[in-house]
């Protein structure tokens, strides 16, 4: 792939301290106008990737790149698009919500669009009387809107958000869900951490999942869902022995009148097999990206 | 430079009340010391004073602690005032590693600003606040003289106040760019600003026992405070030139170390 079209492009993107290996050779791509959800369990090495690619964090070997600009050489071009929300926000707690907005806008070297920072409070359902008051008056999910709001106010083509919805509750995180639509819809790339897989199931096109540091899963949400595989659920009228199935189906659970099959290829091996026995009801489940993930977390954990 | 505006005055807007009170601690210090120095010198306490002063403390102050002009000036080399000002200038110097330790840079640094701009902030605020404070001791010294100096009294040289004040700015500004350079080495305030406070304690006193002590005096020249000789100055010298190259020296040196790693470091 070229760089060409591409709004993120890692290689071979590594960080070690000393001999603790934080990211280990990450290789990918995230192209314009596509949300694209990076996932992985603390420590794994999310937010350290996410540091080199704002220049935070010097790569021990690799590059990364924003628009074809490489983010160590040319940093400051790179920067120039990218809003970013931190997952751990720094705030002098002395400062106004407003004065934080203004300072981190001139800093990006643009006019703040008061308008669209307005519009972006009401989305994000802070009052704006909430702007003229103290950072230490904040509870976390305000401080958190505030963060967002930051990022998103210069509207810059690229959003990196680590673990965005962290701290809000059901409703504002699902206006963030339509701002975020809504952003994709005009064009703008938008590259999120997440812990939370039904947030990356509902809004990411692409995932990325990074586990020890390496990179272990980098698909469309679809794909990575069919890895999976389909279960389904059989309930006989009496109890059955088991029996050796098809290749590709596992037995995942099984009593004496209940089976729960997972199935990895096509459904009509097993058809014939369940003819033969006393099937009184049968369930097929689509896969969840939930589940298949939650397999790469254990795999990590084990 | 609007970015860099934008962060020192952001650092200043910070900072306000802590310039603001080390300002009117200067000025009630300084009117205490001219008060006290006006008392004196009406009830002749400056001649017993002189008869009861130890040998080493006449040879050290020149005898001039023993007059009116001595003792206001004495507020200049005061360890209370020079604690409160190198206090200050490390406090600036570190701020950038405490803004590293608090994550405040993410949001900063994920902006189009190169590094070192955070290092040229933080000479700018340093520069304000020294020019604020030592300002501020100057134009005391100055206002309290007109308003509170007895008649008669000998008042000292316009000239040589000012050569002690500049001279007090410039050793407030080395270890200001002392404190941001070694930050700039460390991942946490505490611990850069510790290491700072205990340096500046430890060549303060290496300074005083050069004073007194001869073996002590060659090593005393890496003290910063060895090149604010107050008492020469109270004596009649003017700024020795010497003392400017070597804490301005300090100073840029400093802070080129401080620029050079913070360009090149982990944020």
């Amino acid at each position: 792939m070229t760089n060409a079209g591409l709004a993120i492009a890692l290689r071979d993107l590594a960080k070690s301290y000393g001999a603790v290996h934080a990211v280990r050779g990450v290789t990918f791509d995230v192209a314009q106008g596509e949300i694209f959800g990076f996932l992985g369990l603390n420590g794994a090495g999310k937010t350290t990737t996410i540091r080199m690619l704002l220049d935070l964090l010097r790569p021990s070997r690799g590059s990364a790149a924003v628009f074809g600009i490489d983010c160590h050489r040319d940093s400051l071009k790179a920067r120039a698009l990218v809003g970013y929300m931190p997952g751990e926000l720094g705030l002098y707690t002395d400062m106004t919500g407003q004065e934080l907005l203004d300072l981190l806008a001139h800093l990006s070297g643009t006019r703040a669009d008061v308008g669209y920072r307005l519009t972006l409070v009401d989305a994000l359902e802070l009052a704006r009387a909430d702007l003229k008051r103290t950072l230490r008056e904040y509870s976390t999910g305000m401080k958190r809107k505030l963060g967002l709001i930051q990022a998103l106010q210069a509207d810059p083509p690229l959003l990196i958000l680590d673990e965005p919805t962290e701290g809000l509750d059901p409703l504002v995180q699902q206006a963030l869900y339509e701002i975020l639509f809504e952003l994709r819809r005009r064009g703008r790339t938008i590259f999120m951490s997440s812990h939370v897989l039904s947030e990356v199931e509902r809004l990411c096109d692409r995932i990325g999942m990074i586990r020890s540091g390496e990179m272990v899963l980098l698909s469309t949400v679809e794909k990575a869902r069919r890895l999976g595989g389909r279960i389904v659920r059989v309930q006989f009228s009496t109890a059955v022995g088991v029996v050796a199935l098809p290749p590709g189906m596992t037995l995942v659970s099984h009593a004496a009148d209940r089976w729960q099959i997972r199935v990895e290829r096509e459904i009509g091996a097993l058809l014939p097999l369940l003819a033969a026995l006393p099937v009184r009801d049968l369930e097929i489940a689509e896969p969840a990206l939930e589940d298949v993930l939650r397999g790469f977390y254990r795999e990590e954990q084990s | 430079m609007i970015g860099l505006l934008a962060l020192a005055g952001h650092s200043l807007r910070r900072r306000r009340g802590l310039l603001i009170g080390l300002s009117l601690m200067l000025i009630a210090f300084q009117c205490f010391m001219v008060l006290t120095a006006r008392n004196y010198e009406q009830t002749g306490g400056f001649k017993a004073m002189t008869a009861l002063m130890p040998q080493f403390m006449s040879q050290l102050t020149n005898m001039m602690a023993a007059t009116f002009t001595g003792f206001v000036l004495f507020g200049y080399s005061h360890p209370i005032v020079q604690l409160f000002l190198v206090a200050m200038a490390i406090s600036i110097g570190t701020e950038p590693v405490a803004e590293i330790e608090t994550r405040f840079v993410d949001l900063v640094m994920a902006r189009p600003l190169r590094r070192a701009t955070v290092v040229v902030r933080t000479l700018i605020v340093l520069l304000v606040a020294t020019v604020m404070a030592v300002g501020t001791l100057l134009a005391a010294t100055f206002v309290w003289l007109w308003l509170l100096a007895p008649p008669g009294a000998r008042l000292p040289q316009p000239r040589v106040i000012v050569s002690l004040a500049v001279n007090l700015a410039l050793l407030v500004m080395a270890w200001g760019g002392i404190a941001l350079g070694l930050a700039s080495f460390s991942k946490r305030r505490a611990t850069a600003a510790t290491v700072c406070g205990f340096l500046a304690f430890a060549t303060f006193v290496l300074d005083y026992a050069g004073k007194f002590w001869k073996a002590v005096q060659p090593v005393s020249r890496i003290s910063p405070f060895h090149y604010f000789d107050s008492f020469a100055m109270i004596g009649g010298r003017t700024l020795a030139t010497i003392d400017v190259v070597v804490l301005t020296g300090m100073f840029a040196v400093s802070a080129v170390i401080a620029g050079a790693v913070y360009a090149w470091r982990d944020l």
